[in-house]
């Protein structure tokens, strides 16, 4: 009978959203050690990926039932205390198994700190495993495996030889692995990120990705895997599926047989997402890229100060050198990637750096917090840097950036994100051209000056760049306003800017849910609505209300005053707000009652009539179809 | 790293001029949903008897300022970290649990990375052990030995006057590299020197089940538990009457958990507190306790039986040499059934909960069915189990070599397998534990005992996963031995038949269909 080896992973909430493409690392080894056939005569690989929520001694209890000679578990900084503290007590259990952790996380302090184990396995694994059980297998010693941290009778041996695949075509598709197919195919999203290449050319000091230069996976292969994940994925109205590549156009001629490839096996509702360089501008990588379906450009800037640059050794990125990608801003969606806490960096550093790049036209700016990796020059050489050396490692301090600016920092970028997240350029614009008061003033202090500013606004994971934003918290902008203002004005504009793009937000979750639940219908048709599968936009809590006898519209741009309710209109394509007067303001009131739970036009148009004289169905469809086309937000001053 | 950060002259008179703020971070586990009600229990009044007491001397009351700040599982630590911050403060506290200890200390390590000068101080059952609990943990400046109002009080006290914490008694604290222990504390004698934290501002906030103590200390001796070294005492019987009326003025409050080891030890005082609760209620307040079953009489079962919603029973095992082992050679089992007989014929059943433990000293396999297999000929309606935990600075770590205890020397502590019991017997005695719960699920105690009298039920126990392939799958496993979720309606047939096979006589294996539950 043969012996098993057990992979193991974890991921938080697997339980609940079934996420498995967040743990393949058991799925590529086994993927690999299948290809060895003595491994194969010898060993039966077993697959387990846990929820990390999930009890130790529950999870203790499978493994004992599976009973493996062998096992290993991979870890990254959100899953090594599980994966410390399972194997800790595995050690108890099953004091004759051997015990191997691996992963970014594995370090020889890590190694060295957990006595438990029999063996660290850092990066990637596929190599250093096939070494270890072969040997195990013909009853060798495993002294000497390169890259292997390992217990000889209590010592403790570190070997930091290189032991990694060079040669990628030696892998077969993921695809192919069983396994792995049942599980991609029994998870809800039926996806999986893809992979390109391995490893980066640059050599931040931030990251471990550089340690063995790029390698490419064979065409063939990647098509293999393209062709699986396009019959894995349920449709929807739109699926982003992402690379796991460190910069897809390291080479950007060697790039082009892979959107080859996607553009080969393109679905209307699959776009791509992924990493990018652009080093230089190419119109064909563009032209490609369009046709392959990308859709999501992210560009690890990180800083853009060349002092900052240059710690980081950075210093080949020039920010001039994407400014041409912003042109393509109306067809991709282009995003920036930025660190706070960097040596060399401060607080008003960084926050004109946000603001610097958020000017040249990202669409998002996302900021994340330094964090000093295990293996990264920062960790091995961390001259006045004060960080956790337990996971997620974050930054504390610098010599350049204390705590207290971290933390403003903090409280800056999630303010940022907000804010950037639901308005629009234009609606700064108006705040400042109304007001006298910027983006950056908003976002350096509206916490402190109101503290309240954060109760409403959930984050969304961990990290500042999503949130959900109660439409309550325009009522904070205004007063901010007003206190920081020196001019005369509608104040409560501002506020009424927030409120229209909190509603606006929560209307493209609402039909985004709707279009993923009814994939290729368009919520805008009039038809949709007759075949009840429309879902009118529900809001929290809405204060402005739709005109029902709206198809006397004119869009005027006249803002109206005083009391009376009004109309807005998104108007998207000029990322501006059109308002008009309504004619029968309490059926407003009607609407906003049902508005706040999604309902069917039949139940509104009932309600409606009933409720308001003088309104007769075909003024009530109207409205409805206006309402959907025209993307309208209610509103109504009290 | 220094106990107390270096101060210049400017920073003295600068904190003299304001008053230093001490935060105290009330930490629910990361996995809170598992263990939230447990948390809520234990942790409620913790860092309101520190301050209440602190706030007792007139220097503290002048120079310090307090305030709580509770750790949802949904406040990201990060977060908190930076609320902390925005506190300024002087002192950090926590109060470390078996299960919150893991996320106190990745706190508290983060608030000195990020502010070095501020102060740890952390409390509660971890740091019984508070040697090893400053060497583990070396970013915690101040440890507080067991009951820690006076231990605390002191040592703001002697902080502000920077004299010499090692006068203070129940502290441990860093000198440099050295880790000083300085000595046994004395608990507060009299308990009403605290002053009195349940007041009608402090309870607005609750609902629910609320936790009581009306006394502290116990004289059990159990070797698993870290009450039993302090003394018996009470507060004031005024003062329960005054603390009762505020909480049985909350109507939201419906239900109050005495957690005094044994609530009924002096069986007069606890007899006067439950006819007060009785005459002075306004709601249907009810009321759950530990009861000692020496003193049970004839009044207290009418008492409990009037106002219980919860009678839990602290049994652990029936096995003479085992209680032996544990320091509850004092347990009388005969004397204990004739009582229990008496509570099961006078309370209404469904109360009553046994708390049974295993992996006990000496215990195997049989040890332990034959104790479950005395609950089911009792028809007990509920019984609790917890695997035993080898708690620091217990009787049983010292002796745990002794037994040959393999146990995790990380929060919770649960030991795995001993001299007389492997882990895989471990597991044995949790598939019976599951089995147990299956079967009371489908068949409640009457049944269970039906099933007793007719079968093999040692046989059941070990072997009931067998009925079905899928067996594991109708019911999601929470801890150790727990489960929940049980599908009563996928696994009534095969466990019947399985039962069926086995059963002496058809005719019985007809009659338990009736006790069916879906």
């Amino acid at each position: 009978m043969k012996k098993k080896v057990l992979f193991i992973s974890f991921v938080p909430g697997l339980d609940k959203h079934g996420k498995v493409q967040r743990a393949l690392a058991p799925f590529y080894l086994k993927n690999y050690l299948r290809t060895n056939k003595e491994l194969a005569d010898h060993f039966e690989i077993v697959i387990r990926v846990f929820d990390s929520f999930r009890n130790d001694e529950v999870l203790l209890r499978e493994i004992r039932n599976i009973n493996p000679v062998f096992i290993g578990i991979s870890s990254f900084f959100w899953t090594v205390g599980k994966a410390l503290s399972v194997s800790r007590k595995l050690r108890m259990v099953m004091p004759e198994a051997k015990l191997a952790v691996g992963g970014p996380e594995m370090n020889e302090k890590l190694f060295r700190d957990n006595e438990w184990l029999d063996f660290g396995i850092r990066g990637e694994g596929e190599k250093i495993l096939e070494d270890v059980l072969t040997r195990i297998c013909r009853n060798e010693s495993t002294e000497g495996v390169g890259g292997l941290f390992q217990r000889i009778g209590g010592e403790v041996h570190i070997n930091k030889e290189d032991n990694v695949l060079v040669d990628l075509s030696v892998i077969p598709p993921i695809s192919e692995l069983d396994e792995f197919a049942d599980a991609i195919r029994k998870s809800p999203e039926g996806k999986f990120p893809l992979e390109i290449s391995r490893g980066c050319t640059y050599k931040c000091a931030f990251c471990t990705w550089n340690t063995h230069g790029v390698r490419y996976n064979p065409v063939n292969v990647f098509e293999k895997n393209v062709e699986f994940l396009m019959s894995s994925l349920p449709v929807l109205h739109e699926t982003v599926v992402e690379f796991n590549d460190s910069y897809l156009d390291i080479e950007p001629g060697r790039l082009m047989p892979y959107l080859d490839v996607l553009e080969k096996h393109k679905r209307k509702d699959v776009v791509f997402k992924g990493y990018f360089l652009f080093r230089r501008f190419d119109e064909e990588l563009v032209r490609r890229l369009r046709a392959a379906q990308f859709k999501y450009l992210i560009f690890g800037l990180q800083a853009i100060d060349r002092t900052v640059l240059e710690k980081l050794n950075r210093k080949w990125f020039r920010i001039e050198s994407i400014e041409n990608v912003l042109k393509l801003k109306h067809e991709f969606d282009l995003s920036a990637d930025m660190i706070y806490g960097l040596p060399g960096d401060n607080y008003d550093n960084f926050t004109d750096s946000m603001i610097k790049v958020y000017d040249m036209g990202f669409d998002r700016v996302n900021a994340f917090r330094l964090r000093i990796l295990p293996g990264t020059a920062m960790a091995e050489d961390g001259t006045g840097i004060v960080y956790d050396e337990k996971p997620p490692h974050m930054v504390f301090s610098t010599e350049s950036f204390p705590f207290n600016e971290i933390k403003r920092a903090s409280m800056f970028s999630f303010n940022f994100s907000v804010l950037t997240g639901l308005l629009k350029r234009s609606d700064f614009e108006i705040i400042q051209n109304e007001f006298g008061i910027s983006l950056k003033n908003i976002c350096n202090d509206i916490h402190e000056q109101f503290p309240d500013w954060k109760k409403n606004i959930k984050k969304i994971g961990e990290g500042d760049n999503d949130s959900f934003v109660d439409p309550e918290q325009a009522g904070i902008l205004e007063k901010y306003i007003r206190k920081n203002s020196s001019s005369e004005g509608r104040y409560d504009m501002a506020g009424d800017l927030l409120r229209i793009r909190c509603a606006e937000k929560q209307l493209e979750t609402q039909r985004l849910r709707v279009l993923n639940r009814y994939p290729g219908s368009v919520l805008s048709s009039m038809e949709e609505i007759e075949n009840k599968q429309v879902f009118l936009p529900g809001y929290k809590r809405v204060e402005s209300a739709y005109e029902p006898s709206g198809f006397d519209v004119k869009c005027d741009c006249e803002r109206a005053s005083g009391k009376n309710a009004y109309i807005l209109f998104n108007d998207m394509k000029n990322e501006r707000i059109d308002y008009i007067k309504p004619n029968h303001p309490e059926a407003v009131e009607v609407l906003l009652g049902l508005l706040l739970k999604p309902v069917f036009k039949e139940e509104l148009t009932e309600c409606m009539l009933k409720s308001v004289n003088g309104l007769n169905e075909k003024q009530v469809d109207a409205f409805l179809r206006m309402l959907c086309e025209r993307n309208a937000i209610c509103f109504k001053k009290d | 790293m220094r106990f107390v950060s270096k101060r210049t002259e400017r920073d003295t008179v600068a904190e003299k001029s304001i008053k230093r703020k001490v935060v105290f971070c009330k930490v629910y586990p990361y996995f809170q949903d598992e263990f939230k009600a447990h948390s809520e229990m234990f942790m409620t009044y913790a860092f309101d008897y520190l301050i209440a007491f602190a706030e007792t001397r007139e220097s503290i009351r002048d120079n310090y300022e307090f305030s709580i700040l509770p750790v949802e599982k949904n406040i990201l630590d990060e977060d908190l970290i930076y609320e902390v911050s925005d506190e300024n403060p002087y002192m950090v506290g926590f109060s470390c649990s078996l299960l919150n200890t893991e996320r106190c200390m990745n706190i508290a390590r983060q608030i000195k990375l990020g502010m070095p000068e501020v102060r740890i101080v952390a409390g509660g059952a971890e740091t019984f052990a508070a040697k090893r609990f400053l060497e583990k943990y070396p970013f915690v400046d101040f440890a507080v030995m067991g009951e820690g109002e006076a231990a605390f009080a002191e040592l703001l006290e002697v902080l502000y006057e920077e004299g010499d914490t090692r006068g203070i008694e129940g502290l441990a604290f860093r000198d440099g590299e050295e880790i000083v222990l300085t000595g046994k504390r004395n608990p507060i004698e009299k308990l009403d020197d605290i002053p009195q934290v349940i007041t009608s501002e402090r309870v607005a906030s609750l609902s629910g089940i609320v936790p009581y103590e009306t006394g502290r200390g116990c004289s059990n001796g159990c070797a698993y538990c870290l009450w039993s070294p302090y003394p018996k005492r009470y507060f004031s019987m005024d003062r329960i009457k005054r603390e009762l009326d505020v909480l049985m003025s909350n109507e939201r409050i419906g239900k109050i958990w005495f957690i005094n080891s044994e609530f009924d030890d002096d069986r007069n005082r606890s007899k006067e507190i439950l006819r007060y609760v009785r005459d002075r209620r306004k709601h249907d307040i009810r009321l759950a306790a530990y009861l000692n079953f020496d003193s049970i009489d004839e009044e207290m079962l009418e008492l409990v039986g009037e106002l219980f919603f919860w009678l839990p029973i602290g049994l652990q095992t029936t096995d003479t040499d085992t209680l032996k082992s544990l320091g509850r050679g004092w347990f009388d089992l005969a004397k204990f059934e004739k009582t229990f007989d008496l509570i099961m014929e006078n309370i209404p059943g469904s109360i009553i909960n046994i708390d049974l433990m295993y992996g006990l000293p000496g215990e195997n396999y049989e040890s332990f069915i034959k104790t479950l297999l005395w609950c089911i000929r009792k028809r007990t309606p509920e019984i609790n189990f917890f695997r035993l935990a080898v708690y620091p600075q217990t009787v049983l770590e010292r002796k745990s070599n002794k037994y040959g205890f393999v146990y995790d020397k990380e929060p919770p502590y649960l030991v795995y397998a001993s001299d007389t019991f492997s882990y895989d017997d471990m597991l044995k005695i949790e598939q019976a534990i599951i089995n147990y719960l299956v079967l009371m699920s489908l068949y409640g105690p009457e049944g269970l005992e039906r099933i007793h009298d007719n079968c093999d039920m040692k046989e059941l126990l070990g072997r009931l996963q067998e009925c079905s392939a899928n067996y594991a799958g109708n019911f999601e496993h929470t801890m150790e031995s727990n489960i929940k979720n049980i599908n009563n309606n996928e696994l009534r047939k095969p466990v019947m038949e399985f039962i069926r096979r086995r059963m002496k006589d058809e005719k019985a294996a007809g009659e338990l269909e009736r006790f069916i539950r879906t």
